[in-house]
């Protein structure tokens, strides 16, 4: 049996009454829950920056590479390469690339990675590929 | 076609303005969207503890991915909400199991009502819970959350006039459930 009120109530008094009954809320506790749960498993932008950041440049290095081995592969072909030794101990020519240092990669590495840099255009690498011949280590 | 027309009208004074502010974190999308959220899933899943899971899990997919993106966020809370529960309900069906019809897994705050009102908002609670799932969710989006039949339409996937009969024959039946009981 249902309260009497109810019984004879048309549709308008049936909708005036339910939008004004009190409406129930999550308690507390599953509000600690919930924010403890999406605290563990958010990772926020500021903490995957640097991460993101060190895999954004050694994709562009690495994209940078790959454009220079396409567009000077003719040459490099041609060009003897230069020895380990003195590629182990060449100096980096841009001194913008000591970020690369900062990412650990060895000094041979840097090297590598700042002649190919240097060699985005022909002439910059026909330029240092005479530079480092002429130190007298090359052939 | 009298109470189409209400009805519309009714839409037009209520929903299009209740468009809240992005919030900025997980804290502040809680506090303004977790209540109604909850009152949903709840109406929807018949159950504390499923509802109580699925809210849970709409944060988290709040947590991983941000509201920065999203365009309208009331939507997309409820929107995910709603697969959240569909399918916490196929789950509950592979393990037949009934949901539970109880006057207190309806929206209405049964402990918060004045003493003399409590038995009409039981079997008023009882009642809404005897309804289809479907014909209760646009109970609760219309009446409890202020919905427009657009904003249901598009949130179920549904023609704006199939929003609007649903609520009708929903209120209907909620009336006759009451007159049958009263018999």
């Amino acid at each position: 049996m249902t309260d009497r009120r109810l019984h004879d109530m048309e549709v308008e008094d049936l909708e005036r009454l339910l939008r004004g009954l009190p409406r129930r809320a999550p308690s507390a506790e599953l509000r600690r829950r919930v924010l403890a749960a999406g605290a563990v498993t958010r990772r926020p932008l500021a903490q995957a920056r640097p991460a993101l950041a060190a895999a954004v440049l050694v994709a562009l290095v690495a994209l940078d590479a790959l454009v220079v081995n396409l567009q000077d592969r003719q040459l490099a072909r041609a060009l003897p390469a230069p020895p380990a030794a003195m590629v182990a101990v060449a100096s980096v020519p841009d001194p913008n690339l000591a970020w690369l240092r900062e990412l650990g990669l060895p000094n041979e590495s840097v090297a590598v990675v700042a002649l190919t840099r240097q060699a985005v255009t022909r002439d910059t690498y026909l330029s240092l590929r005479d530079s480092l011949l002429a130190n007298g280590s090359g052939g | 076609m009298e109470t189409s027309r209400v009805l519309e009208a009714a839409d037009m004074k209520r929903g299009e303005s209740d468009v809240s502010a992005r919030p900025v974190d997980l804290g502040e999308a809680y506090d303004t969207y977790a209540a109604p959220l909850y009152r949903y899933l709840l109406t929807l899943l018949g159950s504390e503890e499923d509802a109580e899971d699925a809210l849970q899990e709409v944060f988290l997919a709040v947590g991983r991915t941000g509201l920065q993106h999203i365009r309208d966020v009331r939507p997309y809370l409820f929107q995910t909400a709603r697969r959240q529960a569909i399918s916490a309900l196929r789950k509950r069906r592979r393990r037949a199991r009934e949901p539970e019809v109880a006057a207190q897994l309806s929206w209405i705050d049964i402990e918060a009502c004045p003493v003399e009102d409590r038995a009409l908002a039981i079997d008023l609670g009882r009642a809404l819970q005897s309804l289809p799932p479907d014909q209760r969710e646009v109970i609760v989006l219309h009446l409890s959350e202020g919905f427009t039949f657009r904003e249901i339409a598009s949130l179920c996937g549904i023609p704006g006039n199939t929003a609007a009969s649903r609520y009708r024959l929903a209120l209907a039946k909620l009336r006759d459930v009451l007159k049958g009981d009263a018999s």
